[in-house]
């Protein structure tokens, strides 16, 4: 009886302690006779309390949070898309049904997993930019830039990883990367505002050049380029002075739309490109032949969010 | 903040900012109940991941019949844990440093509150039993009150209280004993 007592009384100081509505010192006033087998167990839940009080970081927040906005795009555009949204990807899936009949859909789908130096690299490269030719607006043309630079930048990291590399490989991805970014910077110029604009022609442009379909045909699946083409919302709250948006996270962010939403885009390659690609630079196993051109994709991308940053809300 | 009841109703129509909501709200404390339970930070950041992951294409399944939502999630969270364990089971699950340092013991009379960090605790846990660690898991790092505890544990509150508190009695003693002989 005693016991179940003593048990009644520390589960309700405890309770009063985690809720914040007491303390030890005061449950202790109020229940003088238990006070020295009280106080060390209530002191020990405190502790164990503190102990385990850890927060996630940022950036884990930030990836599940990407995660999920992949998740959720595959769940949601096709019921919300209006019909002409979905022009364009009809026409890309009449595209992808003609070469899967010239082709065959094996070696399609294959193209969309090829390296540089294979030979469905090429398809490939060309998908990528009929995408872009046939994506319906501006905004929409420099969502799939940014996400076809994110290709080479897993391409780059599985090139280094393998260690198989040349550097006529190594020039073209960064090549590409660079020709991608920089067609999301003057797609979205063309989308800022007159004093944002000024902001922006002060940055150097990069001379790199747009990437070109080559000569040889080929493409991949509309489902390929369906799984591309949605976008990641997100908002990232990283430490650090030069880093970008930091703001409480919200639901509004798994909403928008636009312009807004390839910010979120740009911002958060930003993050993360240059933290995969600056492993290499670092890396003995890459000879510094090699760096230069990693570094040009770093920079640029660098450029491009800073050129970003006034636009965000 | 919306009412979750209504939130989960929007987020199972397909609501992405209502998912997103309810992601926000639990994200934290599901995240410190798997690091408590599994022990491994890396681990834990996948698992957390793959428990939101689930929780959103699982979204059709989850009726709300008395048991809140968070309830709901940490049972997926638990049972992602118990296929962790499971798959892991030739291994060691936990992968800490077991020479952590002492805890200073100024505090003879131990009247202080100890100076603890997660590793000791998860170490110190390891000498509970599964319902006991269950407890201090859900309380503590999921953050649930003893009702929501009970709802996920398929137990009366008075059996949650009863661990709760021989939970803490033998988590005093075995750190304590930790540091004496200098293991926690």
């Amino acid at each position: 009886m005693e016991k179940y007592k003593f048990e009644t009384i520390f589960n309700e100081c405890l309770e009063k302690l985690l809720t914040g509505t007491e303390t030890v010192e005061q449950c202790l006033q109020r229940y003088p006779n238990y006070a020295q087998e009280l106080e060390p167990l209530l002191r020990t839940a405190v502790s164990v309390n503190k102990a385990v009080d850890i927060k996630p970081s940022p950036e884990l927040k930030a990836r599940v949070r990407y995660k999920l906005q992949l998740k959720m795009a595959e769940a949601g555009k096709p019921r919300h898309a209006s019909w002409l949204s979905v022009q364009p990807r009809w026409a890309m899936s009449m595209i992808a049904v003609m070469l899967v009949f010239v082709m065959g859909g094996g070696a399609v789908l294959a193209a969309d997993s090829s390296i540089p130096g294979s030979l469905l690299y090429p398809v490939k490269i060309l998908t990528e930019n009929i995408s872009i030719k046939f994506a319906g607006s501006d905004v929409e043309k420099a969502e799939l830039s940014m996400a076809f630079a994110d290709r080479r930048v897993n391409e780059m990291n599985h090139m280094m990883e393998s260690g198989k590399f040349n550097s006529k490989d190594v020039e073209a991805i960064a090549s590409r990367y660079i020709g991608y970014v920089d067609q999301v910077s003057s797609l979205s110029l063309g989308e800022q505002t007159a004093p944002l604009m000024g902001v922006a022609m002060m940055q150097a442009p990069s001379t790199a050049p747009a990437p070109e379909a080559p000569a040889t045909a080929p493409t991949e699946t509309q489902k390929a380029l369906v799984e591309r083409a949605p976008a990641p919302e997100i908002k990232l709250e990283i430490p650090g002075e030069d880093t970008a948006v930091v703001s409480e996270p919200s639901a509004q962010n798994y909403a928008v739309e636009g312009w807004d939403k390839l910010n979120q885009m740009i911002m958060f390659y930003a993050y993360y490109h240059p933290k995969q690609l600056e492993k290499w630079l670092e890396s003995p196993k890459v000879p510094e032949q090699h760096k230069p051109a990693i570094r040009r994709m770093i920079q640029d991308l660098k450029d491009l969010e800073r050129r970003q940053r006034p636009n965000k809300k | 903040m919306q009412d979750e009841k209504n939130l989960v109703h929007q987020a199972q129509q397909g609501g992405k900012e209502a998912f997103a909501e309810l992601y926000e709200s639990h994200f934290d404390r599901i995240y410190r109940y798997v690091v408590v339970k599994i022990g491994n930070r890396a681990e834990a950041e996948d698992m957390t991941q793959q428990v939101f992951i689930r929780a959103y294409e699982s979204m059709g399944s989850y009726k709300w019949q008395g048991i809140p939502f968070s309830a709901w999630l940490f049972r997926i969270a638990h049972n992602q844990i118990v296929d962790f364990i499971r798959k892991a089971s030739k291994k060691p699950t936990v992968q800490l440093d077991e020479s952590l340092p002492i805890i200073g013991d100024s505090d003879p009379q131990g009247e202080a509150e100890l100076k603890l960090n997660i590793e000791q605790v998860v170490i110190a846990a390891r000498q509970l039993t599964r319902a006991q660690r269950e407890v201090i898991s859900l309380r503590f790092a999921g953050g649930m009150s003893i009702s929501e505890v009970a709802s996920v544990m398929g137990k009366s509150e008075g059996a949650i209280k009863a661990l709760q508190h021989s939970a803490i009695l033998a988590l005093r003693k075995t750190l304590r004993a930790g540091e004496h002989n200098g293991k926690i």
